[in-house]
């Protein structure tokens, strides 16, 4: 599963933080790891539970309809593992004292792990990545600016297009990517072995053809199996690395703007469901008519669910104790 | 299916009321006191002067009978402790073993509102009971004393009852330190008192809605003498992908016992203060009889409308019922899902009948995956999911896992109703005891995610149209069959039945754990 898998591009950043120690407004000193943390504390989340809801605050990044998932975090040290595990009997073989300690990895300056979950462009060169975060930029170039100032080569940033070369220099492949929005699954054309097993035997008698071509009938033919194969061996192999590397195929309506109209149509059609129970058929046949040219569900733009919330039915989700608190609470 | 052995558990260990309810063994009254330790000592010398009164889960005699070998005489009235992660602390249980405790129990219940449903509409603990509001507004809950009694004939309980209440109070007066917590709703603010609902004289199941409950408790092994629970497991155990039915571990309910994941989980220690011992979940849950009554009228009318019924008292009950998963009487959907099988089942296995009570509890949902029968959030249903999410359904029995993933989700659920639909506080309800070994991985959960939300069973926010929360936007759905040519019934505005009024959570320690803790010598080294 590779950076760009099953249309989204999966952008995983690692990013140094400076070092060299600052002074806060109030002129205390720290370093820049804490203040990039105090920053990233202060982001809003967003509006998804009645404790952000009631907070009035929206995440920045709900303003980027390509965005479906963005994550911070601050890495200052790895996981240290323990020892390495080895056989005893070799540890003996090779004189290796267990009492001697090893040295324990360890990192010179904290790192900002950027990890995203984008809509890819196909059609762009880079899959959609420098246009992205051009856009990002344009819609919250205060907050970018707040959070990243910490970081090591940021100053250099000037725009969108210096932004998205940045973060590119950043970026590291990304190998475990997950995300699912295949109501069904796809139809995938894979190996079976079966099949590898043909394409191995055909390239084997090739191979031995082509030394009996060469050599004609004796008893050398027999020299030639092993190379044969080791060939058709590697040749199974490739074409295993072949299929596993294919990006898997998107998923129809798996971009961000979809996802949200067919929540919002979702919500709405349940509710439609309910008051439409009962309906005399002309009845229910007009009220459908209204739903449709109002919830207008073939177009993605509007109306829809704005990015960040988790309802858009009209519901409110708030701590709704005062709503319905009556006064025969005994 | 080879058959597990039954660990002989011991009885006189255990403290009455964990293995079978009391409400079951004739005790339809309860009470229960709560107390604070301001003085360790105190505390310690008060639960030592109540460890002998204390009700073991020994075998009874029968009533009126001389005990048996293993037997004791049946008491007219049983006590029982239970405590507090605060209480614990209050009487020096030592650190190291208070450390062993898991997290949510340390927290207490109104701490983990947001988890529980208690953070919004009604089910705030600011709302809750006086006595039951958490520190810093009152005093902490230390100690449960759980009393229950017989019946006197005339619908009272029986006056031992008076006299062991009254030898708790002198025993809590002798004591320094040891406060009677007041502040209970009601006619006593001094405790809780709990009682079956009275028919004709005699307590029935029934709680305040019209339900028969208690009917459905898992069961496990070593739950009953001679290896009994092997026949009772029967829709109460748990299943495999063949159909086959066994008693569940014994350790989702008894510390120190293997659990269902074949292993004896973390613990406080010394494990003999663990073993033995169980959690569980104080729950006092207020019923709104009165929107209760008006919803279910309104939801009625839509239900005629919809589905074409012309009988009113029918189209209440069919509404009741696809609501609990039960018909009133506890006939469960899935054996009966018509009026007319109900009326059937009835006239074939009539109440008192043998094999009527194993029949209630003996189905799956696996021939009903879709909610025709029973619907998928029907409270019974999400309460006890069965084989129903098993994630190989429908794929032959070499495949299929059965109620693997509800095998860990098991809850014990004791407790009585409280109060009377007129009553002049307006306090009825029912107080829930439910007892697990993991009060996170079982109570917690199935609260949180079976009880006020529907996802696992493809119901997005729906929560349980009894029991669950019912905020702006909530709705009941129950399928139709598509044969019938019936559109599915879409209710909606959805009420808030049942509010939180109380609770917390509670330690109940073995006998031997309640020596440590009275004497002081808990030694965890």
């Amino acid at each position: 599963m590779p950076t760009v898998d099953g249309g989204h591009y999966f952008l995983t950043c690692l990013i140094p933080v400076q070092t060299a120690p600052r002074a806060r407004a109030d002129g205390s000193m720290t370093v820049p790891s804490h203040l990039l943390r105090e920053e990233l504390a202060r982001l809003p989340l967003a509006q998804q539970s009645p404790e952000t809801v009631n907070s009035g605050r929206q995440s920045p990044f709900a303003r980027c309809t390509r965005t479906h998932t963005i994550r911070l975090a601050v890495i200052d040290q790895p996981a240290f593992q323990g020892r390495d595990r080895q056989d005893v009997l070799l540890t003996v073989a090779k004189g290796d004292k267990p009492l001697e300690p090893r040295p324990a990895d360890s990192l010179q300056n904290s790192w900002l792990l950027l990890s995203a979950d984008l809509d890819a462009r196909a059609d762009e060169p880079d899959k959609g990545l420098a246009s992205w975060a051009g856009g990002l930029w344009a819609l919250c170039e205060p907050e970018l600016r707040a959070i990243f100032e910490t970081c090591v080569g940021f100053d250099a940033v000037q725009d969108g297009a210096s932004f998205a070369a940045w973060l590119k220099r950043c970026q590291i492949e990304t190998w475990m990517s997950f995300n699912d929005y295949w109501p069904h699954g796809p139809r995938i054309r894979a190996e079976t072995p079966r099949r590898l097993l043909l394409g191995g035997l055909a390239t084997f008698l090739g191979v031995i053809a082509l030394f009996w071509w060469w050599l004609g009938t004796s008893w050398w033919l027999l020299a030639a199996v092993l190379p044969a194969a080791a060939l058709a061996l590697g040749a199974v192999i490739l074409r295993l690395w072949q299929v596993g590397g294919r990006p898997f195929r998107a998923a129809p309506h798996g971009d961000l703007p979809s996802v949200l109209k067919a929540l919002h149509v979702q919500q709405r059609f349940a509710r439609f469901a309910g008051e439409a129970q009962g309906l005399s058929p002309d009845a229910l046949h007009a009220r459908f008519g209204a739903f449709l040219a109002d919830v207008q569900p073939s177009d993605i733009a509007a109306p829809t669910q704005p990015p960040g919330v988790i309802r858009s039915d009209g519901v409110p989700l708030v701590e709704h104790k005062e709503v319905l608190v009556e006064a025969s609470v005994p | 299916m080879s058959r597990l052995p039954s660990p002989r558990l011991e009885t006189g260990d255990i403290q009455g009321g964990v293995l079978i309810a009391y409400s079951r063994l004739g005790f339809p009254h309860g009470r229960h006191l709560l107390f604070h330790f301001a003085d360790p000592a105190g505390g310690r010398a008060f639960v030592e002067a109540l460890r002998h009164k204390v009700t073991t889960a020994l075998p009874w005699a029968k009533r009126g009978a001389e005990p048996g070998p293993g037997e004791v005489f049946r008491p007219e009235a049983t006590l029982n402790l239970a405590f507090t992660f605060n209480g614990l602390w209050a009487l020096q249980v030592p650190t190291r073993t208070l450390r062993g405790l898991p997290d949510e129990f340390i927290d207490g219940m109104a701490a983990r509102a947001a988890i529980l449903g208690d953070d919004v509409l009604d089910n705030t603990p600011d709302l809750w009971d006086e006595v039951w509001q958490p520190a810093p507004q009152g005093p902490a809950v230390h100690m449960l004393a759980m009393l229950a009694a017989q019946d006197d004939g005339a619908g009272r309980p029986i006056s031992a009852f008076a006299a062991l209440t009254e030898a708790i109070l002198a025993e809590a007066q002798r004591h320094r330190g040891v406060r009677l917590m007041e502040g209970f709703r009601g006619a006593d603010r001094r405790w809780q008192d709990l009682h079956a609902i009275f028919e004709n004289g005699e307590p029935t199941r029934h709680e305040h809605f019209g339900f028969v409950d208690a009917i459905g408790d898992p069961v496990f092994l070593g739950q009953y003498p001679e290896g009994a629970e092997h026949r009772k497991c029967r829709g109460q155990g748990a299943v495999n992908g063949k159909g086959d039915w066994r008693p569940i571990a014994t350790g989702e309910f008894l510390l120190g016992w293997p659990d269902e994941a074949q292993e004896i989980p973390g613990a406080a220690m010394p494990l003999d203060f663990s073993r033995n011992g169980t959690f569980f979940a104080y729950r006092k849950l207020h019923q709104h009889i009165d929107r209760w009554d008006r919803w279910v009228e309104t939801a009625t009318s839509g239900l005629m409308a919809v589905w074409a019924i012309g009988d009113r008292e029918a189209a209440r009950e069919l509404l009741l019922a696809k609501m609990a998963g039960r018909w009133r009487d506890g006939v469960p959907l899935i054996i009966a899902p018509t009026l007319e099988a109900w009326d059937r089942f009835n006239r074939d296995h009539p109440p008192g009948s043998s094999g009527r009570e194993a029949r209630l509890t003996d189905f799956a949902y696996g021939k009903d995956p879709h909610g025709i029968a029973c619907p998928v959030t029907a409270h019974i249903r999400r309460a006890n999911t069965r084989d129903l999410l098993d994630p190989w359904a429908g794929h032959g029995p070499k495949l299929q896992l059965g109620s693997a993933l509800n095998d860990r989700r098991r809850l014990l659920r004791r407790g009585l109703p409280y109060g009377a639909k007129d009553d002049p506080h307006g306090e009825h309800g029912i107080i829930l005891l439910a007892h697990c070994a993991s009060l996170m991985r079982q109570f917690e959960f199935v609260q949180q995610q079976w009880m006020h939300y529907g996802l696992d069973f493809n119901a997005g926010n729906d929560s349980c149209p009894i029991v669950g929360n019912h905020g702006p936007g909530s709705r009941f759905v129950i399928a139709a069959d598509p044969a019938s040519g019936k559109p599915p019934f879409i209710s909606s505005g959805l009420e808030q039945f049942v509010s939180t009024r109380g609770g917390e959570y509670f330690f109940v320690p073995s006998l031997s754990a309640l020596r440590m803790i009275s004497v002081g010598l808990v030694d965890p080294t």
